[in-house]
């Protein structure tokens, strides 16, 4: 897989109505990596990807993809881009077929025999309109009509959100043909952490409209351990430990996840008369709810 | 190829199919010259991304376990005896060191684990010559 | 802030939802009765008592029927609860531990007491302001009884067709019921009802409010048994209705009329190009709708003319039209009086929203489906433009066509009664006058039509698009800009009917300032647009060539015109000139300003 950038986004800023909607956020991603982008309710997420397509306009920093400015070039940009939005913004009077036949117009791309099997495999009949289809069917034919021209960037917003398991199942398989293809590119927004650990080469994490963690999922992960700590004592209040981020439990046992050096860790436990009974790498979730979670605690300085 | 992915155990993705590849060929489940599904397939099978599945295989390669024919995919190498061999112990041995922890918990010494040890040895071999012999997995 | 109990809660509810319309309810027309008032007051003739008093009790009859009609609309914000469609609007509190009855007799109370109270108020401050005596109790007792009709249609069923026919007949009903009661004495030389007579006119007997009590209560248990029906989740007998009546037009979809409208036009979607493709799609979605409501208006003038003869005859047993216009109705006259107007205005109304802006859930926004085709922005502005006036012009080009040929068909001796000259004269004179002209004049004429729809259209377009970002700016932009146009007419009037007055006032300096300032604010936008569009790269140089060839042939067309109409540019002063000819910028103006504001929403 080359290593050349297809997004770069750089120093971005956006406000609306006096609210920070994102503070000087970069980002960047690869040919033929899948990028997931996770972070709470109102991190900012959607409003990165309105930027990737021209929806909204750079206030201050630079938004590029394919290396061109999306704002100032739609066609060159979006005649290489699938979007799948959060909303389905799809006309309701649209009947499937057309939607298929009116995307089609647009990509001279356009894989007929691909978008006819994913339509039969998804059972869609073509001549519903797009009001008289469930959520999920409506999912479907969005996929169908953001894939089936096969673009070198897929953008997909909470693709989940809303949606069944068998239909869920049909948005990763997309996503995974679109990349085994060479040097496609995914770039996708979920709550569900676990689509993402499955699915993410790499991993971005937003709060507030900043980026709080980026890199390659595994590293990240490696990054942070879960450990499960037993004292001799009974603590009321979670003790304070060095490195630890989040604690959960009571008593004398007590589940931490804890970022940086494991021996200045191991040592804290064992100055309170505990002991570590187990430990491995933290889960997409755990360090997620570590980060932003309620159980936060100060991080001690070293 | 009958793998499966557990998100809960903090294992990361490429670690946990590496390890059930060399399970599934040190148990004579995956057969020396037996082509491993490729990337793609097993990608959507698994609903990993590609890059997963790539890195495992890598390691797999790295390892030895497997080897890339150029173009035609991704092939179990020969049967190596001692790399069996030294799975298989590697795979006894984590079960028997969970076994003493949990023993450990519950209280029992090491001396009492040897006899229960023999007591259900005897008793499965006394079940064993009851009934049938069971088909021998090919 | 607490609230104790239910009923308290549910009228702070209704209080919150209603609050806006009822301050507009107040304003808007207690304003402009009370300007109106105020005008012919101080600008009647002062030499003249006779007819300063005609003209004052004409105002005052405007400003009581100003204050009577928005009681005739139903309440939009409890319509908007539930999105504007027929049924009860506070489904909502179907899961609360409220009485069915309650629930419907609260805001049906509410709302009877809050139109009474508005009328009476407005009626007061008016009774004030003139000294004419504007009725109170009896009106505020008939708006009492419409608003609990209206509610009762509304928010009985979820069936559109019953909705429109109940409120249509009791608005129907009540106009005329109370027309008729009104002009049940005959006034020589002047209007029925003048302001002088109000007190007795307007003193109605006892059993009017018997009659309304009944009615109120009438409508009031129907719509509790409806809802209670909708409430348990009961299929209300009238949905059957309209599948029986629909018959030949297919089940209206939920979308409404519109949806309904985009689906008759039946083409597969082009494959070929992009442009095909979006053509078609805006095609559909925007210029169906207005075009196949004005080919309808146009098909009904046409038969309504048709049958007009013979309906009058029936109606006034009359075959020689000798019943004077005053006393009997003739079903001919609507076509030329109000139908063709109306349906112009219609067609004119519909050719608003080229850009497909939406708005649900107090957000306006342009569809992100189409936003993200690979599209660019000012062609598809352009595209959207042109569909849409295409089919507005086809609209018009339609009813015009139809009300052309029916001319005939309504024959003369009505319009004898009404103008003094058969219809057909008229018909002769526009005839002549058109075939004077030269070849070139009429596609002169043409031109000036068919952009003048193309720039109305960009305008409203442009205008919806800038509210979508700057909501405020532009709302009072466009208070200011109707106001500035209101003023503008009064002041062509003023000039035309009193030359005298008009000198006083140097009303013929003000007028052509007005329209300076008209024409350095078009300059000044064409210009801010043009810079601001470049910079951002929405407008090319190709683009911008284009539009000022169009705008070009254009100012040709509208010189000739002008030429036509009679203006002789040679003789006027500079400034004169200039005031005269600075519509010939709009479509320069339109062509930049409609590509920048979509590119103001799509890149928000």
């Amino acid at each position: 897989m080359g290593q050349t950038t297809v997004v770069d986004v750089n120093n971005l800023s956006r406000s609306f109505h006096g609210k920070r909607a994102l503070d000087g956020v970069s980002f960047s991603a690869t040919a033929g990596h899948v990028h997931g982008l996770v972070g709470a309710n109102g991190a900012g997420k959607t409003t990165l990807l309105k930027h990737l397509l021209g929806l909204l306009r750079a206030a201050t920093g630079s938004v590029r993809v394919f290396g061109l400015d999306p704002v100032r070039d739609p066609v060159r940009v979006l005649g290489r881009v699938g979007y799948l939005s959060e909303e389905r913004e799809l006309p309701e009077w649209m009947r499937v077929d057309e939607l298929m036949a009116y995307t089609q117009a647009f990509h001279p791309t356009w894989d007929e025999t691909y978008a006819r099997q994913m339509l039969e495999s998804f059972a869609l009949d073509p001549s519903k309109k797009i009001r008289e289809l469930s959520k999920g069917m409506r999912a479907q034919a969005g996929l169908i009509a953001a894939v089936a021209h096969r673009p070198e960037l897929l953008i997909l917003d909470e693709p989940s959100s809303g949606l069944d398991v068998a239909v869920r199942r049909d948005i990763l398989d997309a996503i995974v043909r679109t990349v085994a293809d060479d040097g496609r590119t995914v770039i996708f927004s979920s709550h569900l952490l676990d689509e993402v650990e499955r699915m993410s080469d790499h991993v971005t994490m937003m709060d507030y409209g900043r980026v709080t963690l980026s890199g390659v999922l595994d590293d990240v992960r490696r990054g942070y351990q879960r450990s499960h700590v037993r004292f001799v004592e009974h603590f009321d209040q979670p003790p304070v430990l060095a490195t630890a981020l989040a604690m959960e439990g009571g008593g004398r046992s007590w589940i931490v996840v804890h970022s940086g050096s494991i021996e200045q860790f191991h040592h804290s436990v064992l100055a309170l008369g505990g002991e570590v009974v187990e430990s491995r790498d933290a889960t997409l979730e755990e360090i997620f709810l570590a980060r932003t979670g309620r159980n936060r605690q100060q991080v001690e300085a070293a | 190829m009958d793998i499966t992915i557990n998100l809960t155990d903090g294992v990361p993705i490429y670690r946990q199919i590496v390890n059930q590849v060399k399970y599934l060929v040190a148990s004579g489940l995956l057969l020396p010259g037996e082509e491993l599904p490729p990337i793609r397939t097993l990608a959507l099978q698994l609903k990993v991304t590609p890059n997963t599945i790539v890195k495992a295989y890598g390691e797999l390669e790295i390892s030895g376990v497997v080897h890339k024919r150029q173009g035609s995919g991704t092939f179990v190498s020969e049967v190596r005896q001692q790399l069996a061999l030294r799975e298989r112990r590697r795979i006894i041995e984590q079960r028997i060191d969970g076994l003493l922890a949990e023993a450990h918990q519950l209280n029992f010494s090491g001396d009492d684990i040897l006899r229960m040890l023999r007591e259900r040895k005897a008793a499965m071999d006394a079940e064993a010559d009851a009934e049938p012999a069971e088909v021998k997995k090919k | 802030m607490t609230l104790r109990s239910p009923t308290s809660a549910m009228l702070w509810e209704l209080w919150r939802v209603t609050r806006a319309e009822i301050a507009w309810r107040l304003a808007l027309p207690i304003g402009v009765g009370v300007a109106a008032l105020l005008l012919g007051a101080a600008f009647g003739p002062a030499d003249n008592p006779a007819s300063y008093q005609r003209l004052n009790d004409h105002v005052a009859a405007f400003a009581l029927i100003v204050i009577v009609l928005p009681h005739f609309v139903g309440w939009l914000s409890m319509a908007k609860l539930n999105g504007s469609r027929p049924g009860f609007p506070l489904y909502l509190a179907y899961t609360r531990p409220v009485r069915t009855s309650v629930m419907v007799g609260l805001p049906m109370a509410y709302l009877t007491a809050v139109s009474m109270a508005i009328y009476l108020a407005s009626a007061m401050v008016l009774r004030v302001t003139s000294g004419y005596a504007f009725p109170l109790q009896p009106v505020a007792a008939w708006i009492a009884g419409l608003a609990v009709v209206l509610m009762m249609a509304a928010w009985s069923t979820r069936n559109r067709v019953f909705q429109v026919c109940v409120a249509m007949f009791a608005v129907v009903k009540t106009l005329v019921a109370g027309m008729d009661r009104i002009t049940a004495v005959e006034v020589p030389d002047e209007f029925d009802w003048p302001p002088r007579l109000w007190p007795t006119l307007f003193d109605f007997p006892r059993t009017d409010y018997a009659w309304i009590a009944l009615i109120g209560l009438a409508s009031f248990v129907v719509t509790i048994v409806m809802v209670r029906w909708d409430r348990r989740g009961d299929s209300v007998p009238l949905a059957a209705a309209p599948r029986a009546l629909a018959g030949v037009i297919t089940r209206t979809p939920d979308g409404g009329l519109w949806d309904w409208l985009v689906g008759l036009f039946r083409v597969p979607c082009p494959t070929a190009s992009a442009t095909r493709a979006q053509v078609w799609l805006d095609l559909k979605s925007n210029g169906m709708p207005p075009l196949t409501i004005g080919v309808a208006l146009a098909i009904v003038i046409l038969l309504m003319s048709a049958v007009s003869g013979p309906i009058d005859a029936a109606i006034n047993a009359d075959p020689d039209v000798k019943c004077p216009i005053a006393e009997c109705f003739y079903v001919r006259s609507a076509p030329p009086l109000f139908l063709t107007p109306l349906s112009l205005v219609t067609v004119f109304f519909f050719g608003g929203n080229a850009f497909g802006i939406r708005w649900r859930q107090g957000r306006t926004y342009v569809s992100p489906f189409e936003a993200t085709q690979a599209y660019g922005t000012a062609e598809l502005a352009v595209l959207k433009l042109l569909v849409k006036s295409a089919c507005v012009l086809a609209g018009l080009i339609a009813i015009a066509v139809s009300f052309w040929i029916s001319i005939p068909l309504l024959g003369d001796a009505v319009f004898v009664q009404i103008w003094g000259v058969p219809l057909s004269s008229r018909r002769s004179v526009i005839t002549d006058a058109f075939a004077a002209l030269t070849g070139y004049e009429q596609l002169a004429l043409a031109v000036v039509a068919a952009v003048g729809v193309v720039v109305w259209v960009a305008s409203w377009a442009a205008l919806g698009a800038l509210r979508t970002r700057y909501r405020r700016l532009i709302t009072i932009a466009v208070c200011l800009l109707l106001l500035y146009g209101v003023f503008f007419v009064w002041l062509g009037v003023a000039v035309s009917v009193d030359p005298k007055t008009a000198s006083q006032l140097h009303l013929d300096v003000v007028h052509r300032a007005m329209r300076w300032i008209a024409a350095v604010a078009t300059v000044s936008t064409t210009v801010y647009v043009f810079w601001s569009g470049f910079a951002d790269h929405v407008l090319t140089t190709r683009y911008a060539s284009g539009a000022v060839a169009l705008s070009a042939a254009f100012a040709a067309a509208w010189l000739t015109v002008l030429h036509i109409a009679g203006v002789q540019l040679a003789g006027m002063s500079a400034m004169h000139a200039m005031s005269v000819v600075w519509p010939a910028l709009l479509p320069l103006m339109a062509s930049g300003l409609a590509p920048w504001s979509y590119s103001r929403i799509r890149h928000t």
